[in-house]
């Protein structure tokens, strides 16, 4: 009994528990779909579009007027009162300063000390002298007179030489004499050059004729057996290879219808055996066709020494072109020897002629002069008369000189007492300025502005040339710098509009102007972007932020920043796709490798494995890997 | 064969023990993957056959490591790769490296009136591919942006500046310097990190940012605080080896081996040295994912500890059974000699 009922209650037991694992895996079943969606990691996706990237620089800068001027005491004052204060706008005329004169005394008595003393000194300066040139007049009269004597003597002493002497006439006839028959002798020697009979000149002249000629008999020589060799040869060769060729055609069709006609003859006798005039015609046919193969072949030999010959004649003509060559050289080396030689008596001829004119030449002087004279030395006197010339010219160029000097002393001295004169006019009217000014006197603004600084207060002890206060113009524009990297320089372009982004300004433009090296910072590669600010509402002082657009470009693919990773394999974005299954839509993530083309601040243009329409991946709740099951953020 | 209660209750006693070593190394290793900081060289890798090694190293300001040291060590480090004849393909890298500088707090200012302090730190182009915490707007910090005066805002922050996360490309007051927000991110979500992340809400600004805002004109390079690298190990041990080489260990300077943390191996040693996970050397100061990863050294530590524990008993019953059912083979061996012996005396 009690064993029944602790099987009973075992089997209840199982009962529950399948009733439980049944109920379990039905409500497992049924939300299957949504306990594996949960499970699954959100992400959030783009569709990678059409689109432009456009890079932007910024910065900001505070305003600053582009002039600005300043407000200067004009002597040792006193500060009563301060008009202005920093930040106020002024127009011109407008009061700034009041200043009191209570150290002036000391400066008009100093001031009147010095106008004194000036005006002393402009009175020595008028006192000076005439110069006097009497003394260096006398002197130049004195050389002038001297060189007269000089001269005067040396014409005395030249009157009395210049004449040619017996024996330099004796020596001219002699010369005169042997140039002649030095003349008669190598005429005679150029007209056998010109006749070519060189045998009768020396060998001084003659020296590579011999050699000349020699040569030139030796390739006569050799040319005319050359043509000798080729007429032989020419002669020898009776018919030509292609005569022979031509005629070795025709022996061969002959011998080719011979013995076409032979094996025809042959076939008929063959089909007919009996008959005997066939027989004979066979045997005819065979004989004239043997014959005639025969004489071609014969024909065909003989063609081979016909080539042959054609061959040496063809050599031997070559040799008689180069003899003919060769005896050219020959020929033309002969002119040239004979036209040195000719050359070498003509230079001779030349010089004895020149002798000739010379001895004839003193011998005419020596006919002319009537009689013989003596050479006299006048050398020394020609030294005197040149030497008293220079004591002249110099004596000349130092009174010119010292006049020139003086009459520069002269103008420097006038200038002097004008600058003097001009500066005792100033002092003086310095004085009355410092005598009139010796009351209050206000500080007025020459030109309309905003005082942007002011370094005086109520009080203070100024001095000559303190700077009181800065009036930044408001006429002038304003402009507006800041410090970039030279990669950002780069990207902009100057002329370009900037956006103001702290603040809505209506009216006020920004325009790009310059980007130079930034100085501030030594070694820095940055450079300095300069805006010049044109509006009203503009105050300096204020700090402007600006944006400016670099480079604009459209494309195809341009996909969120975020959206892009990177590995050892590469950069790609990981695309949502999605299959279809029983249970409905599953998406997962595949890896398109890409390349950035360009980026701004938040979007990429990329080009690769992803197209335009393709959803990628910009965040996830945690780390994807390609294939991955994901959910989709709703 | 009869089973006692008594062994039944042992049976039963060791497979509970089992059952929990494994789940206590399951949750070890959960533990060990929900640090996404510690992850960078898997991903890196994207499951190709290659070996990628993270290796972290943090730096006190006495080292005097700053951003005109980084040329240098990825000078040496190239060498390095083609002395091992590794060599990227097109338009690819076969490695990169990310730094940081905690700087401290400083005043952030949105558009909504009050200010908030945040704790800021200054990280280089490549420091969101190390750690790429989820983004909730925007973009992150790239190092070919052409304006490098943008932030990223955590959640935290940026619900206290502008209240709400979608605030890219709004402005932001970062000591009194106007800058853009590039991005907002969502912090790590494992407990960990939450621990070591605090309650401060955090921005990350890039280091041209930090340079106008701290020197104004000295002309120095900032100290780098953390410097963080991933590449080939084809050999045990070589992408830690080249580092330091590069960075001449020695004072102020902690390198650590981030991908093998959490081995079985590291697991063992940390267990046997559990005091050094308390000390930090010098003044080295640990980012919040460091400390999250040195928190789960711990853990997992004393889960191996508790691993081991687990296993005691169910290895002893396992060998007592053995042990058994050896000298049970041996009695039924013989019994069945003993049988076969009385049969042939039979015949």
């Amino acid at each position: 009994m009690e064993e029944q009922n602790k099987n009973a209650k075992r089997r209840e037991h199982i009962k529950t528990f399948l009733i439980i694992f049944l109920a379990l895996l039905l409500v497992l079943t049924f939300f299957s779909n949504t306990i594996l969606n949960y499970s699954l990691p959100t992400v959030s996706a783009q569709y990678a579009s059409y689109g432009t990237i456009t890079e932007r620089v910024r910065g900001s800068g505070i305003v600053m007027a582009n002039q600005k001027y300043e407000v200067v005491a004009e002597g040792n004052r006193t500060v009563t009162s301060v008009s202005v204060k920093v930040g106020d706008e002024i127009k011109a005329g407008d009061p700034l300063f009041v200043l009191d004169a209570s150290q002036n005394d000391e400066a008009v008595k100093e001031a009147e000390a010095a106008i004194e003393a000036a005006e002393l000194e402009y009175q020595k300066a008028l006192l000076t002298a005439v110069p006097d040139y009497a003394k260096e007049n006398q002197e130049i009269a004195a050389a002038r007179e001297d060189l007269q004597i000089a001269i005067h003597r040396l014409n005395a002493a030249k009157n009395t030489t210049g004449k040619i002497s017996d024996a330099a006439y004796k020596q001219a006839t002699d010369d005169a004499q042997k140039a002649a028959e030095h003349i008669t002798e190598l005429t005679g020697y150029l007209t056998l050059a010109g006749s070519g009979e060189t045998d009768g000149i020396p060998a001084a002249y003659t020296g590579g004729l011999q050699a000349a000629k020699a040569a030139h008999d030796a390739a006569l020589d050799a040319l005319e057996q050359a043509k000798a060799d080729l007429e032989a040869k020419k002669a020898a060769l009776t018919v030509t290879s292609a005569e022979q060729q031509a005629t070795i055609q025709e022996l061969e069709r002959a011998a080719e219808t011979a013995e076409t006609a032979y094996a025809r003859a042959k076939a008929d006798y063959e089909a007919n055996t009996q008959d005997i005039t066939l027989q004979r015609a066979m045997e005819d046919a065979e004989q004239t066709a043997r014959y005639a193969r025969e004489d071609a072949d014969a024909a065909a030999a003989a063609l081979t020494g016909i080539q042959a010959q054609e061959t040496a004649i063809a050599q031997a003509q070559t040799a008689v072109n180069d003899a003919e060559t060769a005896e050219r050289n020959a020929n033309k080396a002969l002119n040239d020897a004979i036209s040195g030689v000719t050359a070498a008596i003509q230079r001779d001829m030349d010089a004895a002629n020149a002798q000739a004119d010379a001895a004839a030449a003193v011998l005419n002087a020596y006919n002319q002069q009537g009689s013989s004279g003596e050479a006299m030395d006048i050398t020394a006197l020609e030294d005197a008369v040149t030497q008293q010339e220079r004591t002249v010219q110099t004596l000349l160029i130092t009174l010119a000189e010292t006049q020139k000097a003086d009459e520069l002393t002269q103008q420097i001295g006038d200038l002097d007492l004008q600058t003097k004169q001009a500066d005792i006019e100033k002092q003086k009217a310095e004085l009355e300025e410092l005598k009139k000014n010796s009351g209050t006197v206000t500080v007025k603004s020459k030109n309309a502005g905003v005082v942007s600084t002011v370094n005086a207060v109520t009080g203070d002890e100024v001095t000559d040339g303190m700077v009181l206060a800065e009036i930044t113009l408001t006429d002038a524009g304003y402009t507006v710098q800041f410090s970039v990297t030279a990669e950002q320089a780069r990207k902009v372009s100057i002329g370009s509009l900037a956006d103001i982004t702290n603040g809505y300004y209506s009216d006020l433009t920004a325009k790009l102007v310059s980007a130079k090296a930034n100085t501030e910072e030594p070694g820095s590669s940055g450079k300095i972007l300069t805006f010049d600010i044109t509006g009203s509402d503009v105050t300096v002082g204020e700090m402007l932020s600006l944006s400016i657009n670099c480079s604009s470009n459209s494309y195809d693919c341009v996909v969120p920043s975020s959206s892009i990773m990177e590995d050892n394999d590469g950069k790609f974005v990981l695309v949502v796709r999605s299959r279809s299954t029983p249970l409905g839509n599953r998406y997962y993530v595949s890896r398109a490798n890409i390349t950035v083309l360009a980026s701004d601040e938040t979007n990429s243009a990329v080009q690769g494995d992803v197209t335009y329409s393709d959803f990628v991946v910009t965040a996830s709740e945690e780390p994807l890997t390609p294939g991955k099951q994901v959910r989709m953020e709703d | 064969m009869r089973v006692t209660k008594k062994q039944a209750l042992r049976l039963i006693c060791a497979l509970v023990f089992l059952v929990l070593c494994f789940t206590a190394a399951k949750i070890s290793a959960t533990l060990a993957a929900g640090l996404d900081s510690q992850k960078a060289a898997e991903r890196w890798a994207a499951g190709g056959e290659e070996d990628y090694a993270q290796i972290s190293v943090f730096l006190s300001r006495d080292s005097g490591f700053t951003e005109e040291s980084i040329s240098g060590i990825s000078d040496t480090v190239d060498a390095a790769l083609v002395t091992a004849s590794l060599k990227a393909e097109e338009d690819t890298r076969l490695w990169y490296s990310a730094y940081s500088t905690q700087i401290g707090e400083m005043e952030l200012t949105g558009n909504r009136r009050n200010a908030a302090s945040a704790v800021v730190t200054a990280v280089s182009g490549d420091f969101f591919t190390m750690h790429p915490m989820r983004l909730a707007d925007g973009s992150y910090l790239k190092a070919d942006d052409l304006m490098q005066d943008r932030v990223v805002l955590d959640t935290k922050l940026a619900w206290q500046l502008f209240g709400s996360s979608e605030v890219s490309g709004m402005e932001v007051i970062v000591n009194d310097t106007p800058c853009l927000v590039a991005g907002v991110v969502q912090p790590e979500t494992d407990g960990a990190s939450q621990v070591a992340y605090g309650d401060k809400p955090r921005a990350y600004i890039p280091y041209a940012l930090y340079d106008q805002l701290q020197t104004a004109g000295e002309g120095e390079s900032q100290w780098i605080s953390c410097y963080e690298a991933v590449l080939p190990d084809p050999v045990r041990n070589f992408a830690k080896t080249t580092i330091e080489n590069a960075i001449s260990a020695g004072d102020g300077v902690h390198i650590v081996q981030n991908t093998e943390r959490y081995s079985l191996s590291h697991r063992w040693d940390t267990l046997r040295h559990l005091h050094d996970l308390m000390i930090i050397p010098d003044s080295t100061a640990y980012p919040y994912w460091e400390n999250a990863a040195r928190i789960r050294e711990f853990d997992t530590a004393v889960l191996l500890g508790l691993e081991l524990l687990l296993l005691i008993f169910p290895v002893i019953y396992g060998l007592r059974l053995l042990w058994k059912g050896y000298r049970f083979l041996e009695r039924f061996m013989a019994e069945k000699r003993k049988a076969h012996q009385r049969r042939f005396r039979t015949i």
